[in-house]
């Protein structure tokens, strides 16, 4: 009865964890190389508003029929500009949207909150779909992170094309994804323009960092129970940007919990909380027993983000790194 | 006086069972050197566990900075603040912690066992595990915070979860003044594979908690706090105090429920009394340490098969034994792969069962059980 | 002998009436037996006419659906079951015995209602199954486990545990099942002596009628849940009765010494 309860609940749980966090479930992604377009690109103050009202450009038709890999290495054939797109990915539908690829989007998943626009959307299920929910929207692309089992296949055998996309575990896979995406969507103009965007941001960041010396120690937290990001993840490659020293390397794992000793011993100075419930603030933080004397306790160095932001790889990445930026450099970054 | 045997289960060669008055001379013996040897180890465990961690304390310092919470005299004030916080908030409870949870599960199966009359019965039987898990993984789901107004939501619904599955089960094994053990048992199969069920169907909804659903699956003493220890106590020394007491009567139990009966034990009040006190302690042991298996099934067995099927020796030895044996695996859980954690409850599995399966061949079924 | 003064001896028990049933079915009818102190009654019965479960009534085990059971003129659904056990002990007829317990530490268990939640077992309680013991010719058995025992031994140890129980009233449950022929008449010959020379009231369930009869002062013939007879062995086994109850055709011989009923099948071998 021991056995039955763990192995329905383990076998779900370790599945789900291996493949949502994206931590390179399949072989690594081969993309077409990036459009290095004519400086066309508007560089200055890339930003991506979840509010914003979506601005959608039209798709260029001449860029079909077009052939596109994805992260499982399957390459699907695109006929015509997709014009019923499912994403069911929240970092994908973001990245969609950024294109201005939002008119061809027909449905999302639960998780897709961002933009304002999915909200009229129909919804459908991430991590337990039904193919046949799916396959009734009649999509010409469907856009996943994770296969729960068979649903590419599934779907593939109806027909209907499947990108199976890893969530990005990099800045540069970010990239990379969005001109995959700008490709299969016939924005590829579009996604030159984000791509340099985004990378200007990243720069300006970068530059303004060159002065700051060393970087600080810091403990990004992902559960109350002392779960962290190590630096193969897209937060931990984002504190790898920045400079930062992430305490979590010393494990080698992608998503090790940390033993609370080891996190008082390493004394970060700098404690960001992304934990996904509600109950880990600040205060909570120093209240914790034994942490008294960590220096971001100490000097009051506890911060909390919006884990949307960096748990999603796509366009607000921007806004995570300038966030983080801030929270890391204060001085530099008033 | 306590009519107890030998240790005669592991030798290669069994010296021939004594006769007459010969059983008797060689089996009177005092309980309490086996008592003392295992509470030896235990102590050497938790100085062991307190002092060995990813910090690297030195041993003296250690040693100096519990001394001088205990005496409040300060010998510790030279050293650094950081190893201070980190023996007396961190490690300390933490020990501690896994410690008491041991004893609780430990005592609970040994309970369990003789109660049901059944080698596999664990703690976790009639839903103690299940319905902490529910409780547990509902409030983590619905993003309820886990501080109100100080006190720590999460055990509080791990141990109500606990409590309303037992008492589910209960009631539904139920049949007029008793409680059929058998009855019991499929009533808790069911409960525990409904509450199962409702708990992967959250998990599955909610998908961004995973981490912390795992935790108390699996168990982790890694927040252990003096705040969760106080928490556990209340819980569990009363319930060893009534356990203990009825070591004999357990063993009458043992037999069957008409023999009991007619030996002159009520077996409906003391069935009700032993597992009421040894769910409610293992409902609080759960709720500050998750569910942690194979503690509770397989450290009263390594006690039977050293020691024989006594309950007034299986019982404390099983708490002794039983805190040892987890003080032991949560340090390995914190240091085998440092800085980075193992959840305590794989180490219980991977350590614990391939020596019992060592005991075992050692050992013939009849002759233990 | 006036007989006005005389006080009637107690009886060790006395049932009148006891109507016993599981659920619907009824598997004893208005039965009533008394059973005086240094008595050895005899039950005698086909398979399923109900003597275990009269037993498990007089014992506290199940409930009567009617009638009383008085112990030593004690109503016993009034007493707890540790006042119960203080005087009746049963040898349960297959009961489940954890193998791993010694022959000793079985018997010694005989003792539970005379030492209260705390207490361990004393000189006096290893005593008296010593003595126990010795007398059901199992103290050689003592550090043995149960696991190893025969069928007979376990059963002589059963017998050693309620005599160590020390309670003026016994039930045993076919205590003879198991045994070799010899330790059959040594089992039978100790109780008839425990009664006469202790004063014990003792009920046993025997299988083997000729056995019965040589032991019982009295027997009481059980037939589908009633009492279809009672008295003195030659009363009860008579060759119409017999048949009548056992289906089977009987003739009863008289023992050359005693003059008690012996009983030998029909000599129709088919």
């Amino acid at each position: 009865m021991r056995l039955r309860f763990l192995a329905t609940a383990i076998v779900p749980l370790v599945a789900l964890m291996a493949l949502a966090c994206g931590g390179g479930a399949g072989p690594s992604p081969t993309p077409p190389p990036t459009e290095e377009a004519a400086p066309t690109a508007q560089a200055v103050g890339f930003s991506f508003d979840c509010r914003a009202p979506a601005q959608a450009t039209g798709p260029d038709a001449a860029a079909f029929p077009a052939d596109v890999t994805d992260s499982m290495g399957n390459t699907v054939t695109l006929a015509a500009t997709p014009q019923r797109i499912v994403s069911l990915s929240a970092g994908h539908t973001e990245i969609l949207y950024a294109l201005g690829a939002g008119d061809q989007v027909t449905a999302v998943d639960s998780t897709s909150d961002c933009p304002r626009a999915t909200d009229g959307l129909p919804k459908v299920d991430a991590f337990t779909p039904s193919v046949e929910a799916i396959a009734d929207l009649e999509p010409d692309l469907v856009i996943i992170f994770f296969d729960p089992g068979d649903l590419q296949s599934s779907l593939q055998g109806l027909g209907i094309p499947v990108l199976n996309l890893a969530a990005p575990d990099s800045v540069q896979g970010v990239y990379d994804q969005t001109a995959l995406l700008g490709e299969a969507t016939g924005h590829a103009g579009e996604a030159a323009d984000v791509i340099a965007g985004m990378r200007t941001a990243v720069e300006d960041v970068q530059s303004t960092l060159a002065d700051a010396g060393e970087g600080p120690r810091v403990f990004h937290e992902i559960d109350s129970s002392y779960f962290s990001v190590g630096s193969g993840t897209f937060i931990g490659d984002m504190y790898t940007v920045l400079g930062a020293k992430n305490i979590a390397d010393a494990t080698g794992e992608n998503y090790p919990q940390m033993g609370a000793e080891a996190i008082i011993e390493a004394d970060p100075e700098v404690i960001v909380l992304a934990d996904e419930d509600a109950g880990e603030s600040p205060d909570t933080v120093k209240a914790r027993p034994g942490w008294g004397g960590v220096s971001a306790v100490r000097n009051e160095r506890i911060y909390t983000v919006d884990p949307d932001i960096v748990s999603r790889p796509g366009p607000r990445l921007v806004e995570a790194l300038n966030t983080l930026a801030a929270y890391l450099y204060p001085e530099l970054f008033p | 006086m306590n009519i107890v045997r030998r240790a005669p289960a592991l030798g290669a060669a069994e010296p021939p069972a004594p006769s007459g008055a010969g059983a008797l001379a060689g089996m009177e013996r005092s309980l309490w050197p086996r008592f003392l040897v295992a509470g030896v180890a235990l102590m050497g465990a938790i100085v062991l566990a307190t002092a060995v961690g990813p910090a690297g304390i030195p041993l003296d310092a250690t040693v100096r900075i519990i001394l001088s919470r205990l005496t409040g005299v300060e010998t510790g004030d030279s050293l650094p603040a950081l190893w201070r916080d980190i023996i007396w908030e961190v490690r300390l409870p933490r020990v501690l912690l896994a410690g008491l949870t041991g004893a609780v599960l430990a005592m609970a199966g040994a309970t369990y066992q003789g109660v049901f009359r059944n080698p596999l019965a664990d703690p976790y039987l009639i839903g103690v595990a299940t319905g902490a898990a529910l409780g547990a993984t509902a409030v983590i789901v619905s993003d309820t915070p886990h501080s109100w107004q100080g006190l720590s939501v999460l055990p509080l619904a791990a141990f109500g979860g606990a409590v309303v599955s037992v008492l589910l089960v209960y009631s539904v094994a139920r049949v007029g003044n008793t409680v059929p053990t058998t009855t019991l048992i499929l009533a808790g199969v069911a409960v525990a594979s409904l509450s199962t069920a409702i708990t992967s169907f959250l998990m599955l909804r909610s998908t961004t908690h995973m981490f912390s659903v795992l935790s108390v699956v699996l168990g982790s003493f890694n927040t252990a706090t003096w705040g969760e220890l106080t928490w556990a106590l209340p819980y569990a020394v009363p319930a060893a105090v009534v356990i203990l007491a009825h070591g004999r009567v357990l063993n009458v139990l043992s037999l069957d429920e008409e023999q009991a009966r007619q030996l002159g034990i009520n077996p409906e009040r003391t069935k009700l009394v032993l597992l009421g006190v040894a769910s409610l302690a293992a409902a609080a042991a759960v709720s500050v340490a998750g569910t942690i298996g194979f503690v509770g099934l397989i450290v009263p067995h390594a006690v039977r098969l050293i020691w024989g099927p006594d309950n007034r020796q299986l019982l404390p030895m099983s708490i002794l034994f039983g805190a040892t044996f987890l003080i032991l695996a949560d340090l390995l859980a914190r240091t085998v792969d440092q800085p980075s954690e193992i959840p305590v409850g794989i180490i219980t599995a991977v350590c614990g069962v391939p020596f019992f399966l060592y005991l075992l061949r050692r050992a013939r079924m009849g002759a233990y059980w | 002998m006036r007989g006005s003064t005389v006080e009637k001896a107690t009886a060790a028990l006395d049932a009148r009436g006891l109507t016993v049933a599981y659920g619907p079915r009824v598997v004893l009818s208005d039965v009533s037996l008394s059973l005086q102190p240094g008595r050895l009654l005899g039950l005698v019965g086909p398979n399923g006419s109900g003597k275990t479960t009269l037993i498990r009534a007089i014992s506290g085990v199940v409930a009567p659906r009617a009638g009383e059971v008085r112990l030593a003129g004690d109503d016993a659904l009034r007493l707890s079951a540790r006042e119960v056990a203080l005087r009746t002990a049963v040898v349960p007829q297959n009961p489940h015995l954890p193998p791993a317990f010694t022959a000793l530490e079985l018997v010694l268990m005989g003792r539970t209602p005379h030492l209260g939640l705390l207490a361990a077992e004393g000189r006096a309680d290893v005593e008296a199954s010593r003595r126990a013991m010795q007398a059901t010719d199992t103290w050689e058995l003592a550090g043995r486990r149960i696991g190893e025992l025969s069928g007979g031994e376990r059963q002589r140890v059963l017998v050693a545990r309620a005599l160590a129980q020390e309670t003026p009233l016994l039930l045993l449950d076919e205590p003879t099942a198991h045994l070799d022929v010899g330790h059959q008449a040594a089992t039978l010959r100790l109780m008839a002596r425990l009664c006469r020379s202790e004063g014990k009231a003792v009920l046993a369930a025997i299988h083997d009628l000729t056995l019965a009869a040589q032991f019982c002062d009295r027997l009481v013939m059980l037939h589908q849940g009633r009492v279809v007879a009672e008295g003195s062995p030659m009363e009860v086994l008579t060759p119409d009765r017999l048949r009548e109850v056992y289906g089977a055709t009987l003739h009863v011989l008289a023992h050359p010494l005693t003059g008690r009923p012996v009983l030998a099948p029909d000599g129709d071998t088919g």
